[in-house]
């Protein structure tokens, strides 16, 4: 009896949590999903641009959205990049409003205008609401915000990771890394390869 | 002594060849076909037809390189190949690509590290192909294995 009621209770506990944390898209697709890919990425990179335009929104379409695959974005701002590192903490406050994809989307789609002019957050606030703006930029003040980045960036400087983009696909704790843009068929093949074995 | 380098270059130029052709070899070539990819240089079929047969060839010029069979043909193709790595490691490197080398397996960016280690590589076999071309180089010579 006692060995039944501990992983309910467990399950229980574990389902209230799942309930009352907020939904972040940074992640897509289910957390026992087969094959996990890590997405370590730079908004003002522009093969990061690239590969996220072409490439990883096909597969948060067709793959993660489906269940089928772990998506997970990854903030790693490069150095070189001077407003790379705002761009990241606006993206991790948005995510918090639930619009952290429409804000991925904008920064990737308008790059090179903010990255010459530096209107970070002019862009960012042109896919939100005025409340939502004002939300998000005290979030991206907030230490927390700026905690979750930095988790990101450490984890990344763990793995040795130098340049962006890199990519990790993980299945059954094997984990394979690419560096730099991929086109969607190729990285497709790949992705049904591991699926079907 | 010219007997003895190349030997020594031959050696050291067939064990390299055949290693990046097991780092390949040993994961799924379609691993390797994202890292081709990555070069942004050819269209699908190309890189899935370069994904299939570089490690073969790769590991056939090494294991050439290694019994010394054909140096003077060898020496000349394997310095083909690593020119050709070369420039479009230069070209993307220049472009200021973030990507995979694809050099030995994936997983490892283009770096200038990884330049200067392609570099060296192509002025060794470079210099391979000058102490193969006198006469009578075409298999693996008497001097050699005096010299062995």
């Amino acid at each position: 009896m006692r060995r039944s009621v501990i992983p309910l209770a467990l399950a229980f506990l574990t389902a209230t949590l799942l309930a009352q944390a907020p939904t972040s898209t940074r992640a897509v697709g289910p957390i026992i999903a087969k094959v996990t890919v890590d997405v370590y990425s730079d908004f003002q990179c522009p093969h990061c641009k690239v590969l996220d335009e072409q490439t990883l929104s096909r597969v948060r379409q067709d793959y993660a959205a489906k269940g089928l695959i772990r998506l997970v974005h990854h903030d790693f701002p490069l150095p070189m990049h001077p407003y790379a590192k705002q761009a990241a903490l606006l993206a991790a406050a948005a995510d918090k409003v639930g619009k952290f994809e429409q804000v991925s989307e904008v920064l990737f789609k308008q790059q090179d205008s903010w990255a010459a002019s530096g209107k970070v957050e002019e862009t960012v606030d042109s896919v939100l609401t005025p409340a939502e703006a004002k939300r998000v930029h005290a979030l991206a003040a907030d230490p927390a915000t700026a905690a979750i980045v930095q988790r990101d960036v450490d984890l990344g400087t763990r793995l040795n990771i130098t340049s962006t983009p890199t990519v990790i696909i993980t299945k059954n704790l094997k984990s394979d890394r690419v560096v730099g843009s991929v086109t969607y068929p190729v990285l497709k093949r790949y992705l049904d390869q591991l699926l079907a074995n | 002594m010219r007997a003895m380098l190349r030997v020594a270059l031959r050696l050291v130029l067939g064990a390299v060849f055949v290693y990046a052709a097991y780092t390949k070899l040993r994961q799924s070539w379609l691993l390797f076909a994202l890292s081709i990819d990555s070069y942004q240089l050819l269209p699908e079929w190309g890189v899935l037809a370069l994904a299939r047969t570089l490690p073969w060839i790769e590991l056939a010029l090494g294991l050439l390189l290694v019994t010394g069979w054909l140096l003077r043909y060898t020496s000349v193709a394997a310095a083909i190949v690593l020119a050709g790595f070369f420039s479009v490691m230069l070209l993307s490197y220049a472009r200021g690509a973030g990507i995979d080398c694809g050099c030995f397996g994936v997983g490892e960016a283009l770096s200038a590290k990884t330049l200067i280690r392609d570099g060296a590589l192509l002025l060794s076999v470079c210099i391979l192909v000058w102490l193969s071309r006198s006469r009578g180089h075409s298999g693996p010579q008497t001097t050699e294995r005096v010299a062995d």
